[in-house]
């Protein structure tokens, strides 16, 4: 990626408690050039502290509101600069830096306005994910293809690129685990262009203890559920 | 009195007297309160009221109509709080995303010095 579309781009790393792996991940991504913002999510760990201490943005939420407000949040904030892009990416460090100058090629070709990371796609890996963990992913993305009606691969994928026009086009209200399926719905809705792209997904031991049970697909469904009783 | 009768009647007087004793408000809370206990006194006391109620909007039995009431008023309550708490849950949301938007652009590098106890 050449220097001035880094400079325009704007990875947001929402975090909880991650003062684990919030170093590294800042780190390799400092290293790429990118402007970065971490939200820290009511962390009562030192997450936000070691943010601020390698001289990146921290946008700190008070008490804890879900990974979608963070995101939310951490979109508001670039917007507020000028990002022309914006990358979501997760502080666990399951994602790879050197995805992102794919995900925001075909944004700055002007293609899409949203690029859409996926394990499933083309040359997207899953490095060590547990067989049970595919079997649950697998009915994720199903049950969500069939509720958004996108042809989605991967819809639980925190990594994914917005041009402008998505940025403020796209309102996350669910605050939890069920925004990523919020934000494709508005891709749907908002007529958003979007596209797949493969990525590397890395499973350490620490993001699988981390990861998501299956108590969270009921979470993810009750909330989805409270969202019709927004007045 | 059946036990049941005295059961009820003491479990309503315990929420009256808790009610009442956690009130601050004025004069309209205690007599909607009373007027409710009331009620629930009456309806408890004779059972035949609630059947005769219940022969008029054409149900069997004073209790069934007592449980089609409460199924309706349950909803009722679920979909109201329901709205209240996502609307109460989006002001937070609101106000604790501008105070941390607020806060990270006082800092001259753009983050903030986060102090953990507030």
């Amino acid at each position: 990626m050449t220097s001035p579309a880094a400079r325009s781009t704007w990875v947001i790393i929402p975090a909880f408690n991650e003062a684990r792996s919030v170093a590294g991940v800042v780190e390799a991504l400092k290293g790429e050039g990118y402007h970065l913002v971490v939200v820290d999510d009511g962390s009562t760990d030192e997450t936000a502290q070691i943010a601020a201490g390698l001289g990146v943005n921290v946008c700190r939420h008070r008490v804890n509101l879900g990974q979608g407000a963070a995101i939310q949040t951490g979109i508001e904030w670039a917007l507020g600069r000028g990002a022309s892009y914006f990358v979501t990416f997760d502080a666990d460090g399951q994602h790879a830096a050197a995805d992102i100058p794919e995900l925001v090629a075909p944004l700055m070709k002007g293609r899409a306005d949203v690029a859409l990371g996926s394990r499933f796609v083309s040359s997207g890996r899953a490095e060590g994910i547990p067989a049970g963990r595919r079997v649950v992913l697998w009915l994720a993305v199903r049950f969500t293809r069939l509720s958004t009606g996108l042809a989605v691969t991967d819809t639980h994928n925190g990594i994914r690129a917005l041009n402008t026009s998505a940025a403020k086009s796209i309102q996350i209200t669910q605050n939890g685990m069920a925004h990523a399926g919020q934000i494709l719905r508005q891709v749907k809705s908002r007529g958003l262009r979007w596209v797949e792209v493969p990525v590397t997904i890395t499973y350490t031991a620490y993001s699988l203890a981390k990861g998501q049970r299956l108590w969270s697909i009921v979470a993810i469904i009750r909330e989805s559920i409270m969202g019709i009783f927004r007045t | 009195m059946t036990p049941i009768q005295v059961g009820l009647i003491v479990g309503a007087s315990l929420m009256l007297a808790l009610y009442m004793s956690l009130l601050r408000s004025a004069v309209w809370g205690r007599l909607l309160a009373l007027g409710l206990f009331t009620l629930a006194v009456v309806a408890v006391s004779s059972p035949g009221l609630t059947n005769e109620l219940a022969a008029i909007l054409g149900v069997g039995r004073g209790a069934d109509l007592m449980l089609y009431g409460l199924v309706v008023a349950f909803w009722f309550s679920f979909i109201f709080l329901s709205s209240r708490i996502v609307r109460l849950e989006d002001n937070l949301t609101e106000l604790v995303r501008q105070l941390a938007l607020r806060d990270a652009a006082k800092q001259p590098d753009g983050s903030t010095q986060s102090s953990s106890k507030e």
